[in-house]
């Protein structure tokens, strides 16, 4: 059960974004709903390049989320900078968050983010019901 | 003076925009109980979506009909790729007539952007993109592929063959 933030850039964007259309259907390996604000998500998905003024912004999002996080990195400029790993520019997910889940590709499919998704939400959310999750992340205010 | 004229009740009047929505809704719901074959969803765990057989994937390593590699470890396919994801260790061979073989080549997949500049910069026909797709992994698991993950992987059934030996290859000019 996760309620993931999507952070997009580039041509991820369009895989990721193809997640919420009618050919996926992405509530069958777990997802309840997108997350509308960073504090209700519990899953950040992060696809595309992250430039230095991005990192930081990954980094905020990801302290405001709730207490149990996981991170998947799709596509291979997100993996470890791929192609602009000489650039200053461009910085690799891995540096600066824990991330649980790669997938490669460039983009890489979106069966692939599901099965991410599906695998590491089951690591982290075992037996756990929805007012588990919620219980368990301290933020009082959200829902 | 400019008048403002106030919206009359029936553009304000919803209900119609309403009806016809919901009708859609139902129509399409109708017919999609009716023709489940024809729905574009894809149920993903249970159903897999077909992609073609000429599709470019994972990287495999050719061999030759003797079942050596058929890498020369020329290094054209480093030099091109845009990446710097192949790291190839070149290695003398026993055989007089054969100059050196790759001794060790790995791939990364996690840098890899899947461009296909390697195969066309190889002169023998020696890496090509497979049909599968790679392979996404829990952070621990191993993304950089050696030559027997490429060459022999088990989606692979034994070794990939090039269809040309080297003779044939000269003479079709490849
Ligand atoms: S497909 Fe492109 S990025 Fe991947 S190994 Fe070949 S040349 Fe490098
Ligand atoms: S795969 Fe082809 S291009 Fe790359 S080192 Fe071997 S022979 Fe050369």
């Amino acid at each position: 059960m996760v309620y993931p933030w999507i952070e997009q850039t580039g041509c991820c964007e369009l895989v990721l974004k193809s997640l919420s259309s009618s050919v996926v259907n992405w509530e069958q390996v777990g997802v309840v709903r997108k997350a509308e604000r960073p504090e209700e998500a519990n899953l950040l998905i992060i696809g595309g390049w992250i430039n230095p003024e991005q990192a930081q912004n990954l980094k905020e999002v990801y302290d405001r989320m709730l207490k149990e996080k996981l991170v998947i990195a799709v596509g291979s400029c997100a993996l470890s900078a791929a192609a602009f790993a000489n650039d200053e520019n461009c910085v690799a997910a891995k540096e600066i968050l824990p991330v649980h889940y790669f997938v490669p590709g460039c983009p890489p499919r979106w069966d692939d983010i599901l099965k991410g998704i599906s695998a590491i939400s089951k690591i982290g959310m075992q037996n756990k019901t929805v007012r588990d999750i919620l219980n368990d992340s301290g933020n009082d205010h959200v829902f | 003076m400019s008048i403002v004229k106030r919206p009359d009740i029936k553009s304000s009047w919803y209900v119609t925009s309403i009806v016809k929505g919901m009708a859609l809704t139902f129509r399409n719901m109708i017919y999609n109980i009716f023709h489940k074959d024809e729905m574009p969803t894809v149920n993903y765990p249970e159903e897999k979506y077909e992609y073609g057989p000429r599709f470019k994937g994972s990287h495999i390593l050719t061999v030759k009909k003797d079942g050596s590699i058929r890498c020369t470890a020329c290094m054209l396919c480093a030099t091109n790729c845009p990446a710097d994801c192949i790291s190839i260790t070149a290695a003398e061979h026993d055989d007089p007539e054969v100059e050196k073989f790759p001794i060790s080549y790995e791939i990364d997949t996690l840098r890899c952007v899947y461009c296909g500049f390697c195969e066309e910069a190889c002169p023998v026909d020696a890496v090509r993109m497979g049909p599968e797709w790679q392979q996404p992994g829990l952070n621990g698991s191993s993304f950089v592929h050696d030559i027997q993950h490429l060459t022999r992987r088990p989606n692979l059934k034994g070794g990939y063959l090039s269809i040309l030996d080297e003779e044939e290859r000269h003479n079709s000019g490849i």
